[in-house]
């Protein structure tokens, strides 16, 4: 069975070269799904959105839109210059917004399948978790 | 400028020029819009989050696959690494010497014959880490890689014995590439080195029981120098025949990862036959089951590292030529 190899490698390094996507790049395109934003914007957003849980540096955050550019989830829409300062403004592409529903439909579809199994458990008290996480 | 974008701009050399020129203004801004009116020194936290987006902007400038090969191949290596932890803990570790332990020879370390057990015990922790927290992988590979290294001065400093260096040194190599094991990988990457340290378990128990058929003379483990020829030549060709077939397949779907991959396996795998080397610097011999000698071993040593950069410089070449 020569071709065994062959394909065990092929679905090999597919399996190890493909990545899901991580929570700072859902953010990333949740944000930019209401309207462009430019970098602070973005910055500001993904931490309301994460509830304070995840504030992004500026070097992780253009990282993340050079590979989402590169991916052609985001595109830089226009540029201008506010107090002396550059702003780049980025939005969400086609390819984004289906990327990002994509993402969406996976994780709902998990969240109900977790809703309906704790539905059918016993209710507990269930002591509430502390802000901050436990310390 | 206020002397905060000063000292931001001069972090910012760091990142290549061509994407200072694309970027620069633009970060700068943020920077300062993130530090605030009363901040006039970056925070250690920027000074990390610019060192690390530079190193991932050079490692993005060296094309799609620079990434991609670099995780497959630490992938193989923790693999790799894991899967000779586990060979060398259950084989030589974990077995009785046959001879006792006589004054002249270094104490046992408790169970175990030498300081090695540590190491490879910190090896086979970095392989479940990889399997169980991605995230935290690399903090583990990089504590094995701590241990291995400090082995070598707990051996000197103690009256523990440790591993021969032609064992801990391609584990050593392995580790280095092991490091640049990504945290988001998929659930085949980060299950393969558990899978290779299991693997690998079978055969060193097998290697290591007194009643196994796989042993023709001594029942028991003679130790490390005795047992790397063999042990380190079939990692080694493990990894290199692994690295090539995945090599061929990437290559073949158009993917340029598989020469990077290559590229940082060379040195790992070539120090694997450092032993078999050095008995070929020696020449021939009456008695093939003495280990090398302690210079033929240098020398190996320095000939098939300096073989394997010349290999890994040519090939990361041509790798940077051919990116898509």
């Amino acid at each position: 069975m020569p071709w065994l190899p062959v394909c065990l490698s092929i679905r090999y390094i597919v399996a190890v070269t493909n990545t899901p996507m991580r929570e700072p790049t859902f953010l990333i395109l949740t944000a930019l799904a209401r309207g462009p934003l430019h970098g602070y914007g973005l910055i500001s957003e993904v931490e309301t959105l994460s509830g304070g849980r995840l504030a992004l540096r500026p070097g992780t955050l253009y990282g993340a839109l050079d590979r989402l550019t590169d991916d052609e989830l985001v595109e830089a829409e226009r540029e201008e210059v506010v107090d002396g300062r550059l702003r780049r403004y980025y939005r969400l592409t086609d390819k984004g917004e289906g990327a990002l529903r994509a993402e969406t439909e996976r994780m709902r579809r998990n969240v109900e399948a977790a809703e309906e199994r704790l539905g059918s458990r016993p209710l507990r008290n269930v002591a509430p978790r502390p802000v901050g996480g436990a310390a | 400028m206020s002397a905060l974008e000063a000292r931001y701009r001069r972090l910012l050399r760091m990142y290549p020029a061509d994407y200072r020129r694309h970027r620069g203004e633009e970060m700068v801004a943020t920077y300062l819009a993130v530090a605030g009116p009363r901040r006039r020194w970056p925070s250690l936290a920027d000074l990390a989050d610019l060192v690390a987006g530079s190193v991932r902007q050079r490692v993005r400038a060296a094309g799609p696959g620079f990434a991609g090969g670099l995780h497959a191949a630490a992938v193989l290596a923790l693999g790799t690494a894991s899967g000779l932890a586990a060979v060398w803990l259950f084989s030589v570790e974990l077995t009785d010497p046959g001879y006792g332990y006589p004054a002249s020879e270094p104490p046992p370390f408790g169970p175990f014959r030498s300081l090695g057990a540590v190491v490879w015990l910190a090896w086979l922790t970095a392989a479940v880490s990889a399997a169980v927290s991605p995230r935290r992988a690399r903090w583990a590979t990089a504590s094995a890689l701590l241990i291995t290294v400090a082995v070598v001065a707990a051996g000197a400093l103690s009256p523990y014995d440790r591993p021969a260096l032609m064992v801990l040194l391609p584990q050593v190599a392995l580790g280095t590439v092991a490091l640049g094991l990504d945290g988001r990988a998929g659930r085949v990457a980060r299950w393969t080195p558990v899978s290779a340290a299991a693997a690998s378990t079978t055969v060193g128990l097998g290697l290591g029981m007194p009643f196994s058929p796989l042993r023709d003379s001594y029942y028991v483990s003679s130790g490390y120098r005795f047992e790397a020829g063999h042990v380190m030549s079939a990692a080694g060709l493990l990894l290199g025949i692994a690295s090539l077939t995945m090599a061929g397949v990437s290559s073949a779907r158009g993917r340029s990862g598989g020469l990077w991959m290559v590229t940082f396996l060379v040195v790992p795998a070539a120090l694997c036959f450092v032993e078999p080397v050095a008995r070929r610097v020696r020449g021939d011999y009456p008695y093939p089951w003495n280990p090398a000698g302690y210079g033929d071993l240098v020398t190996a040593t320095v000939g098939l590292t300096l073989g394997a950069a010349v290999i890994t410089v040519t090939l990361g070449l041509l790798a940077g030529r051919s990116r898509t």
